[in-house]
């Protein structure tokens, strides 16, 4: 599978970027504009290589690591999960575990480079992220434990296969999903990645003191998590499995991210921002879901 | 047999009558009555130092001691071992029928057994309803010493002696901590006089 | 098996000495090198034995009621001895520095290190003897060192208060032991745990009472959630750090192996057994880690958090008695491999996590996370190993926590269940998630509040970095970690015997070998994505110094504030505002305040606390029961006729019961 390895690994490059132009590119047609290039993220990556950083004189050394490790983290994460046409760099048994707790670890450093700051609005943002994301985690592991059940597997890769064992389970674990999707990426209705308004915040606030590189490793690293969890969710969906149609399979994969991108930036156009202490309640949505998810997994009977 | 109801009724009688001294001397006189009749039983150096022991240090010099404490801090006067009603009474009554059934079910055939465990387990449960009803320490002193002599007269009706070397360690911490209990006492009493000087409190605020 | 005895006789010997030699640094020396000293004799002992040699074996025979006095030391007990000796020795090298200002004082220190040298004992004695009797004795003996040790600082009424209520719940612990070995010595005649295996392996009412019984004293002695935690976090708060750390990391452990012993000597447990493990440990992960997000006390939240963690141990026992009831030696060797693992795991963490918040104590003086901050660049040394502890705590890969949690996963998510069981395994895992989650939140608030940002009260700054008997063991503990978390086959090495003892006749020895092997096969993987994670890392760090030519400081952006002070910052309440808030019910927050009123006001003031719902609500139960009884009790002393009344009451039910009993 070497060769779909590195088409794999070209997509993951490249994907992160188009996908970001996609969502903008979607809410400025909707908005009556013609919006940013489809590869403006390139640009202003490179930009931001470019300069120099500064750093608060409160900080240490963590605000200089904490980048680094947002990135890694995304990194593997991204190599772990199935992304496009449900295949992936590395694949073992129960590795959705240690994809869900490297984001958590990635999230761990960009909230404490935000402490580090000193500054009442990161440690907002960060304080915001922690409590939302504890309560996302129960809903990933629950729709990913009940979609193992029904397709009796235990790596990333072969639970997502489609192989009709889904059924309607998928409803209630693509909900789930997507939340998952919209609370990692910060995405509308969780957070607001335009708003300017640092008390509305939730991840925007907590980069406000990155500069340069740093701030460029955040960026490719929010835009890859935002690619990652897109691409899972075009795994469930996605009729056609690797193995046996690997053409159609890449194919339908990538269109499936890309109506990802555009869902996504409609819902970002057409929805307002939830108010910030109903965000729990729209994770607990999630889990609900995830529940019922499983629920329907216990009246099937199981998988022994 | 007998010995087992001598000694029972020798604890039990004073406590309707509720005056500290009447219940030191009790103490004593029991762990008097035990150690001379292991006395007289006694086949080896074992048994017969563990009635010197009995005697001399429990029956003797600690109902002596404390009294002689006690005496010396004006506090003790008023001190009633179990209040005086029939409520405490039927309680205590209750817990040595509680006792006796439960003898009756440990040690089923064996009679003289049954009647040593009641008596020493209704001594053992006398000993800490008085421990729950007093708040001044010298009752709670009689009512752990009551518990002590509980133990003491299974352990000692028991088949089984201790080494010397051991029940000399026993009789030394136990005298140890009578000591420490004495002062103890003369320190609060000295304390005492100036009124509205409270003792510490055990429990602390909760925060 | 001499050489336990021998090792033994040492510890005794050098606590003796500690107390008796004039100066108080002979005093503390003779303690740790007495310690060192057994804890090589021990080790040289009982390693053979955890890597698969034959067990250890003596017995003497003292008179009766004793009887006979077992001494054995299979895989199990040289786990949990071969690593409680060491920690033991890192604990007293640590309260070197930890108590370096006593030392000049008149203070004897010698009785401190006695103690700590006893605990070594009690726990030779707890983990090597398998005599009833001479357990309890371990038992109290653990108890009691652990208190003295604790109310170090006795002139403080608070810190006795905590004390005694540490007191009180381990003598319930040993209550509860007392009444479940009571009941099977009554049905077996003796005291010796191969008789008391003989009756456990019977299915009967009176193996379900002894059952859970021994489980809530576990229960009580590791700090279960919701009802027998209570005195935990008094109590951690109020110990010197290195004694809470002992505490948590060795002493408590105690109860875990008395869990997994009961396992093994019943065999094959009942389904229900292992639901209601797993049901209390998941209840007390959960509560357990809820408190931790609130607390403002750095050693209170580190208290809590064990209580969370010995939750996640038993949650993997309970999965092993699972598979041990249906026959499913893969599943039973995930669980229990994962629990005694998370055991160690708990331990090098936990330790090193009390030992960073005694470094802030040392040097700052205070331990409240609304006073602290900034400490990363006074005390650099610290925050890097109070950040490994943090992330291998929140049980992030590719530290050990997460290897030990991973296995107790694959347990809960694996094919070995069907229909409702499945499903409330799945649940379980996702109760496991939450946990994860809200325990780095938890330690980002304390690690991020104490080391970054900037101190919150000026008062509360460090001078300088932590001494370094301190810094020296907590780089081995960090050390021990990272090794344990990047080499996961080190892990799991030591914990393959124990795991084999505790399957020991479950199936075939050639199922249980592949078995065995399994959590090796489910963790391999997972080395090698840390040995990727950590080159990715790498290799972006040399990205970033190539990029990186020069920077420039500047403030913080402060939106326009010209004065930004750092009371400004977030502090610890309001991080977890939003997350107490929602579980309200369970987080009471208690709120102090004086508001400034009028137009010229005085300084007002607001002090929140959150305070532990379950002791409340006991304290409050306990009072007001007591009150009521006294009430009750005075008003009948002073009237004649209510006290007739009510001792006739009492006469009429007591012969009523007697008589009933009679009847044949």
């Amino acid at each position: 599978m070497n060769a779909w390895a590195a088409l794999h690994v070209a997509l993951l490059l490249v994907g992160p970027i188009y996908f970001v132009g996609i969502v903008n590119r979607t809410k400025s047609i909707w908005g009556g504009r013609r919006g940013p290039r489809l590869d403006q993220l390139f640009h202003d990556l490179v930009r931001l290589l470019r300069k120099e950083p500064v750093y608060s004189e409160t900080t240490s050394v963590l605000v200089r690591a904490g980048p680094l490790v947002a990135l890694a983290t995304a990194i593997v994460a991204a190599a772990i999960a199935p992304v496009v046409s449900g295949y992936s760099i590395l694949s073992f048994p129960y590795d959705f575990v240690v994809f869900a707790y490297l984001l958590g670890l990635g999230r761990m450093f960009l909230m404490l480079a935000a402490l580090d700051t000193g500054s009442a609005f990161e440690g907002m943002g960060a304080s915001r992220e922690a409590t939302f994301a504890s309560f996302i985690e129960p809903a990933f592991f629950l729709t990913l434990g009940s979609f193992a059940v029904l397709s009796g597997e235990s790596s990333f890769v072969r639970i997502l296969a489609p192989s009709g064992h889904l059924g309607a389970g998928v409803i209630f674990g693509f909900v789930a999903l997507l939340i998952f999707l919209q609370i990692e990426a910060a995405r509308i209705p969780v957070d607001d990645p335009n708003t300017h308004l640092e008390l509305t915040m939730i991840h925007e606030v907590m980069i406000l003191d990155h500069s340069g590189p740093d701030l460029a490793a955040l960026q490719t690293a929010a835009a890859l998590k935002m690619f990652t969890c897109a691409g899972i969710l075009a795994a469930v969906l996605n009729p056609f499995g690797i193995e046996t149609h690997p053409a159609a399979a890449t194919v339908t994969s990538i269109a499936l991210i890309a109506a990802t991108g555009v869902g996504v930036g409609l819902v970002e156009s057409l929805v307002a921002r939830l108010r910030m202490s109903a965000l729990p309640r729209y994770a607990l949505v999630a889990v609900l879901a995830s529940v019922v998810s499983v629920g329907l997994v216990v009246l099937r009977g199981g998988n022994a | 047999m007998i010995l087992a109801l001598v000694f029972f009724f020798i604890f039990a009688i004073p406590i309707f009558f509720a005056s500290w001294r009447l219940m030191l001397a009790s103490l004593g006189v029991q762990t008097l009555v035990l150690a001379l009749v292991t006395l007289q039983h006694a086949h080896d150096l074992r048994h017969a130092f563990a009635a010197f022991e009995l005697g001399v240090v429990r029956g003797v010099f600690v109902p002596t001691y404390l009294a002689h404490v006690a005496r010396s801090s004006r506090t003790a006067s008023q001190l009633e071992v179990l209040p005086g009603n029939l409520l405490h009474w039927t309680l205590a009554f209750a817990l040595v029928v509680g006792s006796a059934t439960f003898a009756a079910e440990v040690s089923l055939a064996d009679v003289p057994r049954a009647f040593d465990v009641a008596a020493s387990a209704s001594e053992v449960l006398i000993g800490f309803f008085i421990l729950s009803t007093q708040k001044q320490p010298l009752g709670q002193a009689i009512g752990a010493l009551s518990l002590e002599n509980g133990v003491v007269f299974l352990e000692t009706r028991g088949a089984h002696h201790l080494e010397i070397p051991v029940q000399v360690g026993i009789a030394v911490v136990f005298v140890l901590l009578v000591l420490q209990l004495g002062w103890f006492l003369r320190r609060l009493a000295a304390e005492a006089t100036p009124p509205g000087a409270p003792a510490t409190n055990g429990a602390g605020e909760v925060l | 098996m001499t050489l336990v005895i021998v090792a033994a006789s040492v510890l005794i010997l050098g606590a003796i000495l500690a107390c008796l030699v004039p100066s108080n640094g002979h005093r503390a020396a003779i303690s740790i090198v007495s310690q060192a000293l057994a804890t090589a004799l021990v080790e040289w002992a009982v390693l053979p034995v955890l890597f698969g040699a034959a067990e250890l074996r003596s017995s003497f025979v003292r008179p009766p009621p004793v009887d006979e006095v077992a001494l054995r030391v299979d895989a199990l007990s040289a786990f949990f001895l071969a690593f409680s000796l060491p920690m033991t020795l890192l604990g007293s090298i640590y309260a070197l520095g930890y108590l370096e200002a006593y030392f000049k004082k008149a203070r004897h220190v010698g009785f401190h290190f006695a103690l700590l040298n006893l605990t070594s004992l009690a726990f030779i004695l707890i983990y090597a003897l398998r005599n009833g009797l001479v357990f309890f004795f371990g038992w109290e003996l653990a108890a009691i060192s652990a208190w003295l040790l604790v109310i170090w600082d006795y002139p403080n009424q608070r810190i006795r208060f905590a004390g005694f209520n540490y007191l009180v719940s381990t003598h319930f612990s040993f209550l509860f032991l007392l009444a479940g070995f009571l009941v099977i010595h009554a049905r077996t005649r003796s005291w010796d745990f191969d008789s008391f295996a003989a009756f456990l392996h019977q299915p009967s009412l009176a193996r379900s009472v002894t059952f859970v019984l021994l489980m809530t004293s576990f229960g009580l002695k590791s700090a279960f959630f919701p009802f027998f935690h209570t005195w935990l976090p008094r109590a951690h708060s109020a110990a010197p750090a290195h004694v809470s750390a002992l505490m948590s990391g060795v002493i408590h452990k105690a109860g875990l192996y008395g869990m997994v012993r009961v396992m093994t000597l019943v065999g094959e447990p009942e389904e229900w057994m292992g639901w209601y493990v797993i049901a209390f440990s998941a209840t007390s992960a959960v509560g357990g880690v809820l408190y931790t997000a609130a607390q403002r006390d750095l050693k209170r939240l580190l208290g809590y958090s064990s209580t969370e963690n010995v939750g996640i141990a038993g949650m993997g026992f309970g999965i092993g008695c699972l598979g041990l009831t249906w026959h499913n030696p893969t599943l039973a060797t995930l669980g229990f491999a994962g629990g005694i693992l998370h055991v160690l795991n708990h331990a090098t963490f936990k330790c090193l996590l009390f030992y960073g918040a005694g470094s802030i104590y040392r040097m700052t003086h205070t331990i409240d996370l609304e006073r602290l901050g900034g400490l990363a660049k006074k005390m650099p040394l610290t925050a890097l190993f109070f950040l490994v502890g943090g992330v291998a705590i929140s049980a992030l890969p590719p530290l050990n926590g997460f290897v030990s949690e991973l296995c107790i996963y694959a347990g809960l998510l694996g094919a070995s269940a069907s229909g409702v069981a499945r499903g409330l395994l799945v649940g379980t895992a996702a109760v496991l998630a939450f946990v994860g989650a809200v325990s780095a939140l938890s330690m980002t608030r304390a690690f991020g509040l104490s080391f970054l940002g900037a101190p919150r009260d000026p008062t509360a700054t460090a001078h300088g970095e932590a001494p370094r008997s301190m810094l020296f063991t907590m780089a081995l503990h960090a050390a021990g970690v990272v090794v344990l978390g990047l080499v996961p086959a080190t892990g799991l090495s030591l914990v393959r015997e124990p795991s084999r003892f505790v399957l020991a006749g479950a199936a075939p020895s050639a199922v249980i070998e592949q078995a065995l092997a399994t959590p090796l096969e489910i963790l391999a993987p997972v080395a090698r994505v840390g040995a990727i994670l950590v080159a990715t890392l790498a290799t972006l760090a040399l990205l970033r110094a190539l990029l990186v030519r020069a920077s420039r400081v500047h403030v913080t952006w402060g939106c326009g504030y010209t004065r930004v002070s750092p009371r400004m910052q977030y502090s610890g309440s309001s991080f977890s505002a939003q997350f107490r808030a929602f579980f309200g019910a369970i987080l009471p927050l208690l709120r102090r305040e004086k508001l400034p009123i009028g137009p010229f006001p005085a300084t007002g003031e607001i002090k929140t606390h959150c305070v532990d719902a379950v002791e409340r609500r006991m304290f409050k139960v306990l009072g007001e029961g007591e009150a009521t009884i006294r009430r009750l009790v005075e008003r009948i002393s002073d009237d004649a006729r209510l006290s007739f009344a009510a001792g006739l009451a009492v006469l009429v039910v007591v012969m009523g019961v007697v008589v009933m009993g009679a009847r044949p």
